[in-house]
């Protein structure tokens, strides 16, 4: 059997989202809780920097007694300026104060651990489902039933919010006279890709995440400035989301979606995913894996033919030489163009999840 | 009771490849080699699926039974079935998340940096004394965020020469024991600093931190004592391949502990130094890292990155060096190069499909391990008797002219050096069954590794472009001789077969140094044949490429053109 990388589309099953908290706080629900996708389901206090103020030495106390100088302790907010800690007598008392407002949360070795102006983060379920899994004041997992499809590239967080086909498009691309204000609030499922402007004209009405097919790698810079996630389904350049994909995104146009960005996690890939919750009688069932034969549906990744999708015509018991002239194993692919074209095994990927029938 | 076969692997972070070797004619030899992709991400998630894949394309290639019931054959049979045992190297594994701190002044931390990416690290932060004291940095923060999140592997404090104060040791140590206390978890604290801080210091951090004292990195200035941290963290790194998934099974068949591939690859490279008496650098172009690695002499041993390869992390390199910086080795115009190179750090594992793709992996490469020395070290330019290449984009290539001019381009070496080729990324392999059967691994390494790609002379110096650098006269020891003259920025390669000898006679103009110390100092030296032939580089040190495009272009497709290609 041969394994090939395998991108997940699957029209209707169990799907799981993982939600984790930015900093370590706390999670506020339990294993078995139902959640609707706006509650707070975890919470932390994230401070702006950390200071470690050397309070002993500066009053020129010994650092196991600092305990008996200290007016704030451990646990307590202090505001810029306050007096902290105090030694010595009148005239010559010795002041220390805060050098900024905050939160004390550590007192040891004559010195104090100031978390400077925490905020409070809350963590949003963004899906409708049963917890499944609590990782203590870390995050949690929540399931649920519809449908999950991975895309190539995700920056800027998770999102909630309904999803709207972009309609009126030159060529599909979002450009600023294709978006208003009818889209504020959406997910917005954009067939090609996005110019600069349009992005910007994105954050203007207020959407929630983009979904692209594509993303020129010069707007990567642009996008770590956006205040919403934005998500390509194939890869960077100008190329369109694969038919079989964009369907599904038509199919589900109207339900309520979660844009999750996926999680960097050293060696190992976590690609980003959208999840449409939706109920609808049986599961497909799950088989082994995908499986490469002839008549499975690939998605062919890397140029000239990146984004394209195709059905395996011919699996060639031989390696064939590529036009650079090293021979490589590969599959006859029958393009939806029409075309038939040899591409290396390494360089497709099948369409997990078998119907995508919806 | 002597084992006679052996499947060996190196399980990749995108490739795993296999080999099988067996005694042939009394000798231990290469019989079979393959490779399919690492199953290590979703949906797969158990890198013996990937593992038992390789052997069996092997399998049909060698047409030998090796697999039954989903696992190896071991032992031998009598059918010739099987294989008497089993070695794995991995890359796969996690790397070591690691914070290093060290004193004002820069070589500390330069020395524990060092040390980090001896091995599979990622330097998560690095803070001086002061900054901690004045908690200047924003990565405080983040420092505080892995503490408390229980995910870093290690915080590595070095600092002090032998002698010198220790109170400014212990001062950052109470920062830190603050620190760590207020994450509410026990990490893992080595210290590699001044020896006579290490009981003050040890109070101060006990009960907070699990503490581990090894030798001081730089006991004296300008003198750098690595090897206590690289074993401490690699037995870490270690430790880390047990949470590969699906590695359990791969160890059960294996005979030794399954060692990380730099280790492996390292060790093949000492070998090569000492069996040889060769100063060697071999350089490793992975799609998760590149690494450096030499010996033969007081040279640094080894430097790996894990967060830029020619695949992974190739974002990082395109912020840091830019599109130009890459497009100037390629020798035509091309679309898209961000997007294109973008791709590939998505998904690492795909190949070239055109040449201008090939070409334009290939000016990664190159711009890859330029890089990768700058960080590495001052001494990797050092000149050095072989260079020795390794990983997926050298064993890809169409023609070993390619290789060679990659490795000229992206090393550039300076003197006179060999160039080899490890056509089947075998080395690393080799160090592990080297733990196992050591002869095996120098037969096979011997005899079946390497592809002499030939004979680099580099001279130095700088003329005008087009002036005579070097004349040669070279006498084939099969009869025949071939004089010339070699101009300044050009290269020149010199036919000479595999297996066959020559006398080579250089005669630098008075301008050019070919490695013997003195401009003008002609040589005679003997030369072996290999794939690609003698290759006089021309080009001077640095190379230099025109500022204009078309320019750059014309030059770059002029080196192609002259190095055969």
């Amino acid at each position: 059997m041969y394994y090939p990388s395998a991108f997940k589309v699957v029209p209707y099953g169990r799907v799981r989202l993982e939600r984790l908290l930015p900093f370590p706080g706390e999670v506020l629900v339990e294993p078995g809780q139902r959640v609707e996708p706006m509650d707070v389901v975890g919470r932390a206090h994230i401070p702006s920097q950390i200071r470690i103020l050397h309070v002993a030495q500066r009053l020129s106390v010994a650092e196991v007694a600092l305990q008996e100088y200290l007016l704030k302790g451990p646990g307590e907010r202090v505001e810029e300026g306050e007096v902290i800690a105090v030694a010595g007598r009148w005239p010559f008392r010795r002041l220390y104060r805060a050098p900024a407002e905050g939160k004390i949360v550590n007192e040891a070795q004559g010195r104090l651990l100031l978390e400077v102006s925490p905020s409070t983060y809350e963590l949003r379920a963004y899906l409708k489902g049963v917890v499944t899994q609590v990782v203590s004041s870390r995050g949690l997992a929540i399931e649920t039933s519809g449908a999950i499809m991975e895309g190539a590239w995700a920056m800027g967080g998770d999102a909630f919010g309904v999803l709207k086909m972009l309609g009126e498009a030159p060529e599909g691309r979002l450009v600023p006279e294709a978006i208003d204000m009818g889209y504020h609030g959406a997910i917005v499922v954009v067939e090609s890709w996005a110019t600069k402007e349009g992005l910007g004209k994105a954050k203007e009405v207020g959407v929630r995440g983009v979904i692209l097919g594509s993303l020129p790698s010069s707007l990567v810079g642009f996008v770590s400035t956006l205040s919403f996630p934005v998500m390509i389904m194939e890869g960077f350049g100008q190329v369109p989301i694969s038919r079989p994909l964009f369907s599904l995104f038509q199919q589900h146009a109207g339900r309520e979606a979660c844009m999750a960005s996926g999680i960097p996690y050293g060696v190992r890939l976590l690609r980003p995913q959208v999840i449409i919750p939706f109920l609808r009688g049986e599961e497909a069932p799950r088989g082994e894996g995908p499986a490469l034969k002839e008549g499975a549906l690939v998605r062919l990744v890397r140029e000239p033919y990146l984004g394209k999708v195709g059905c395996v015509a011919i699996l060639p018991p031989q390696r064939r030489r590529v036009e650079w002239g090293v021979e490589v194993e590969g599959v006859e692919v029958d393009l939806e163009e029409g075309e038939r074209v040899f591409v290396p095994l390494a360089n497709l990927e099948l369409l997990e999840g078998s119907s995508l029938e919806g | 009771m002597s084992l006679e076969s052996f499947v060996t692997a190196d399980l990749g972070s995108i490739t795993t490849r296999v080999t099988l070797i067996d005694q042939v004619g009394g000798e231990y030899r290469l019989v079979a080699h393959g490779l399919a992709p690492t199953t290590l991400s979703p949906p797969w998630e158990d890198v013996s699926l990937g593992l038992l894949q390789a052997i069996g394309r092997m399998e049909t290639v060698a047409q030998r039974r090796l697999l039954a019931q989903g696992r190896l054959v071991t032992p031998e049979g009598g059918d010739g079935s099987g294989v008497d045992g089993f070695v794995a190297t991995t890359s796969a594994m996690e790397p070591l998340r690691l914070v290093a701190a060290g004193m004002r002044e820069p070589w500390s931390l330069r020395s524990a940096l060092r040390a980090a990416h001896s091995t599979y690290t990622l330097v998560e932060g690095t803070f001086t004394v002061d900054e901690l004291r004045l908690s200047s940095t924003e990565g405080m923060l983040d420092f505080l965020r892995l503490l408390r999140e229980g995910g870093l592997d290690a915080i590595l404090v070095a600092g002090g020469v032998e002698g010198g104060p220790t109170l400014p040791l212990v001062e950052m140590a109470k920062d830190l024991a603050l620190l760590c206390a207020s994450g509410g978890t026990r990490p893992r604290l080595i210290f590699a600093g001044n020896e006579e801080a290490r009981v003050p210091v040890a109070e101060v951090l006990e009960g907070v931190v699990d503490l581990e004292m090894v030798n001081n990195l730089l006991p004296r200035l300008g003198e750098e004592s690595l090897a206590g941290v690289q074993e401490l963290l690699e037995s870490l790194v270690g430790g880390k391949i047990a949470f590969i998934p699906g590695i359990e099974s791969v160890e059960r068949w294996s005979l030794a502990p399954i060692q990380p591939t730099a280790r492996a690859l390292g060790w093949a490279v000492r070998y090569l130094a000492r069996e040889y008496e060769l100063k060697v650098l071999g350089v490793d172009i992975g799609g998760g890292g590149l690494g450096l690695f030499s010996a033969g002499d007081d040279r640094y041993p080894c430097a790996l990155t894990n967060e830029v390869g020619l695949g992974y992390g190739l974002d990082r390199l395109l912020a840091e060096r830019g599109v130009e910086q890459i497009l100037r080795w390629l020798p035509f115009d091309l679309e898209g190069v961000g997007d294109q190179i973008l791709n590939k750090a998505l998904r690492p594992g795909t190949l070239p499909q055109s040449r201008e793709d090939l070409l334009l992996e290939q000016a990664v490469a190159r711009e890859l391990m330029a890089w990768g020395l700058e960080r590495a070290d001052e001494r990797a330019l050092a000149p050095v008797d072989l260079i020795v290449g390794t990983g997926g984009l050298l064993s890809h290539l169409p023609d070993p002219r390619q290789a060679a001019l990659i490795l000229l381009d992206g090393l550039q070496p300076r003197g006179i050096c060999s160039l080899a080729l490890d056509e089947f990324s075998l080395l690393p392999q080799l160090g592990a069954l080297a733990m196992a059967e050591p002869l095996a691994a120098a037969q096979v390494l011997a005899r079946d590794t390497l592809l002499n790609l030939g004979t680099v002379i580099a001279p130095l110096g700088v003329a005008k472009e087009g002036e005579v650098a070097l004349r040669f006269k070279m006498v084939y020891s099969e009869g025949g001789t071939i004089e010339g003259e070699v101009s300044y920025g050009s290269l020149e390669v010199i036919p000479l077969p595999f297996g066959q000898r020559a006398t080579l006679e250089l005669r630098p103009t008075q301008s050019f140094d070919v490695g013997l110390g003195r401009k003008g100092r002609g040589a005679t030296t003997e030369v072996e044949g290999g794939a690609v032939g003698v290759i006089i580089d021309a080009r001077g040190r640095p190379l230099s490429l025109p500022e204009e495009r078309a320019a750059q272009q014309d030059k770059v497709q002029k080196w192609m053109w002259e190095a055969g290609f």
